[in-house]
């Protein structure tokens, strides 16, 4: 093994990828453009959800519970008979059952209900609590006469930590850099290697005095460099700068950390390689692996809320830990003896993952 | 005949047989006496006096098939010649054996969609649960405890061991091990026994939005709930009355778990995404290994080749809708209420527009991988962020509420939710069903229109 024909190699393949328009536009828009819209694109929560009243009463309450529901939390009700309400088109049916506000009046405690379509997760829990909401206060309003506001005797301070605002653009600017990290590092590797098996050049390296080891770190490294590059660029110009996300923690922490995780995955993008073959083959494989490395790493949902089997497979998958690692550093500021552990995971995975792929890959060159 | 003598083997052919196959100097001894273009003429004329016997008229081999092809074309209609099923059967039996063939698309074209649909319906998991949760109780008393024990008692808490102090509460955030953090202020007892205002202080982990708001509403419920419970030991049932009730019912999924909510949205997905990718595939091999040519070359038009290519991907696409169907039914346990016939002919629907929408993809792409990429992400992100995945159409905006409202999978999601869990049949959903049937005849002739039928 010599180091100067592994680095010598490696600038090969910087100079392949240079001349590649195809990957280099990939390259920036996976790390310009996806994340800035992916930041931007998240809808609040509660966004324009549709509401119908099912208004059986017509007394002045019932008109003011009607008018309460305003965009952009709500659309503007619409007034819709019983049995419309079972056809199930809206999110949310309000009921106000007949004489309710004589009933109200006479301390008879009547009952509203609230339809929530539970097939719409997104909308149906925390709509349903701004609905309560909205309807007591009128309610109270109404009853009392003036607006006011109740102090609790005893209050709940409630504060979210690291995102007060739980600004959601936050997290998916931060969750499409660690995503983009993730696609590249395996798609860029594995197209190297195909491309010498598509244009035969890969005979030429098998009449040099290299050995598969050397071609193979070389491959490692130029690409793993290229992916680091553009995600600090990234982190510090489009995530820091234009989309202005505070990030808690250390970038060089982070980026160490990305790197160990890019080890294993490039090495993955050669396994992966030697299995396709050909482009074609390749792209259907990253098809079926990449959406279930990405899913279920716990970078869009929480892991725990995944059933225990895949929590425990999913630790062997190198994007678990990187996403543990890079949510802890970048959102709550955690430092190396929080995520140490991380670490030292990413870099067995990426030892094992390397060896096994360097065998296929001698196999494949034979 | 001179190029000929060169070649290693040759084969003489009439009337698409080989008659036979050897060097050409073998050839040339066997019956021509050391001359090719006699072998040649000799092997020939064998066929030629068999037929003989049976046609009256004495014609050579190309006029023969000219003067078929002309009887055949006075007996077709002029229709036939535009639209032949022979010629589109033809097409669908040549895609099938080479899918057969292919290890990698066949296995992704019935495994494929199983994977993903295993993966998406665990992996979009909306349900907040087991959440892990950690007190600092600088009180101990028994009315702490007490507030503390109703949230380790939920289901959606797990309670980790005490806090101990700031640092310990500061170091277990930063790490993700807590997503909420409880404390509990000295005196606290004594104050709430005094009727003073108190602060019960709660830390959300906010590092992911989506469960972060969550927290804060099971925590906001959970609160309210210890503070009317306390009312009504201190006053009785009246105290806690209200002047109304409001009675929240959770219709179709009545325990909100999320795989009832998701598993049938992800269907819609998994049958537009490989069937689109693999139709896409299907002309665009041709193109880049150029077998594209008989398609050039020969009679079979337009129309006949496309539907020819997307048959046997229609009918594979359904054999991935069973069997998505039933690992929804069967493995992640979701009732299916409605009408089951509708919902099979809402998927066949389906399943032609998203076949046809990859085969007008194809027409703009040369290569394989660029197909691969460009229909993923040309059906990827429509299919799930404006389609009611995730987020229900009406509350899109802009562009997004554009897409959402012209898109299949839209519509078919709608198909899929309201026959899965809203118990619908046909007659409850025109709507949706008119929308996927105009838009078949759209795609397809788009699709047939720039399709080219000759290289450029």
């Amino acid at each position: 093994m010599r180091t100067t024909n592994i680095v010598q190699l490696g600038i090969k393949e910087l100079w392949g990828l240079l001349r590649d328009p195809m990957m280099l536009i990939l390259i920036v828009y996976a790390f310009t453009i996806s994340i800035y819209t992916s930041s931007k694109a998240q809808p609040e929560t509660l966004n324009q959800a549709a509401l119908a009243i099912v208004d059986e009463d017509k007394s002045p309450v019932a008109a003011r519970i009607i008018t309460a529901f305003n965009p952009p939390y709500f659309t503007i009700p619409r007034l819709i008979s019983q049995t419309e309400m079972d056809t199930g088109l809206d999110t949310f049916a309000l009921n106000i059952p007949p004489n309710f506000q004589r009933d109200m009046l006479a301390q008879r405690s009547p009952t509203i209900q609230l339809n929530v379509d539970a097939t719409r997760m997104s909308q149906a829990f925390t709509g349903a609590g701004y609905i309560q909401t909205i309807v007591s206060d009128e309610v109270s309003e109404f009853l009392a006469r003036y607006r006011s506001a109740a102090a609790l005797p005893i209050d709940l301070a409630l504060r979210a930590r690291f995102n007060p605002e739980l600004n959601k653009g936050w997290f998916g600017a931060i969750n499409n850099v660690i995503s983009s990290v993730t696609m590249l590092s395996i798609i860029l590797t594995g197209a190297a290697l195909i491309r010498e098996r598509e244009h035969g050049t890969i005979e030429h390296l098998l009449v040099m005095p290299v050995t598969p080891f050397e071609i193979m770190a070389s491959k490692i490294w130029s690409m793993g460099f290229v992916v680091l590059l553009a995600a600090s660029v990234s982190l510090v110009f489009i995530v820091q700068g234009l989309l202005s996300v505070p990030i808690g923690g250390s970038v060089p922490l982070f980026l160490f950390g990305t790197a160990l995780y890019l080890f294993a995955m490039t090495s993955m993008g050669i396994f992966l390689a030697t299995v396709g073959g050909s482009m074609p083959q390749f792209g259907l494989l990253l098809t079926l692996v990449l959406m279930p490395l990405q899913m279920l790493s716990g970078a869009t949902t929480p892991r725990e809320s995944m059933p225990e089997i895949i929590q425990k497979i999913m630790l062997a998958a190198p994007n678990t830990h990187f996403v543990i690692l890079a949510q802890a550093v970048l959102f709550r500021g955690a430092g190396l003896a929080v995520v140490w552990l991380q670490f030292a995971a990413l870099l067995v995975i990426g030892a094992i993952l390397f060896f096994f792929s360097l065998r296929r890959f001698r196999n494949f060159l034979r | 005949m001179n190029e000929a003598e060169r070649c290693d083997r040759i084969s003489l052919m009439h009337a698409g047989k080989v008659l036979v196959s050897d060097t050409p100097e073998r050839l040339a001894e066997q019956r021509g006496g050391g001359n090719l273009e006699e072998a040649f003429v000799a092997y020939l004329q064998d066929p030629i006096d068999a037929t003989d016997v049976k046609s009256p008229i004495a014609v050579p081999a190309p006029a023969i098939e000219a003067a078929e092809a002309g009887e055949h074309g006075v007996a077709r209609s002029s229709l036939t010649q535009f639209f032949n099923l022979r010629r589109v059967f033809a097409y669908t039996q040549r895609e099938s054996l080479e899918l057969r063939r292919d290890p990698i698309r066949a296995t992704l074209a019935i495994l494929g969609s199983l994977i993903l649909m295993f993966v998406m319906g665990y992996g979009i998991n909306m349900d907040v649960e087991n959440l892990t949760f950690a007190a600092m109780d600088r009180d101990e008393t028994a009315i702490s405890r007490d507030y503390l024990l109703q949230i380790s008692g939920s289901r959606y808490f797990t309670e980790l061991p005490a806090i101990t102090d700031y640092d310990d509460l500061d170091r277990r955030m930063r790490s993700g091990e807590l997503s909420l953090a409880i404390e509990i202020p000295p005196g606290f007892g004594r104050d709430v026994a005094h009727g003073r205002n108190v602060q019960i202080g709660a830390w959300v982990d906010g590092a992911m939005p989506s469960r972060a708001e969550t927290v804060r509403g099971y925590v906001q419920a959970m609160h309210a709930q210890w503070l009317a419970g306390r009312a009504r030991q201190l006053y009785g049932n009246a105290a806690t009355a209200g002047d109304f009730q409001l009675a929240v019912r959770y219709r179709y999924n009545p325990d909100i778990k999320s795989i009832v909510a998701m598993a049938p949205a992800v269907i819609p997905i998994l049958l537009l995404i490989i069937p689109a990718i693999l139709a896409a595939l299907s002309v665009v091999r041709e193109k880049e290994l150029g077998s594209i040519i008989n398609f050039y070359v020969t009679p079979v038009t337009r129309l006949e080749f496309l539907l020819g290519k997307q048959i046997p991907y229609v009918l594979l696409g359904m054999l991935n809708f069973f069997l998505l169907t039933v690992f929804a039914v069967f493995v992640f346990r979701v009732p299916f209420t409605g009408s089951f016939p509708a919902f099979t002919g809402g998927a066949f629907l389906y399943v032609i527009i998203t076949t046809a929408m990859g085969l007008l993809i194809s027409a703009f792409m040369n290569s394989q991988i660029a197909a691969i990429f460009t229909t993923a992400l040309l059906t990827m992100i429509p299919a799930t962020q404006y389609s009611g995945l995730i987020d229900p159409v009406s509350s899109l905006q802009g562009a997004g509420a554009v897409i959402g409202r012209i898109y299949p999978t839209a519509h078919f999601v709608t198909i899929t939710r309201g026959t899965f869990s809203k118990g619908l049949d046909l007659g409850d959903l025109p709507g949706p069903f008119i929308a996927l049937f105009v838009t078949i005849p759209i795609l397809l002739g788009l699709a047939t229109a720039l399709l080219k039928k000759q290289a450029s």
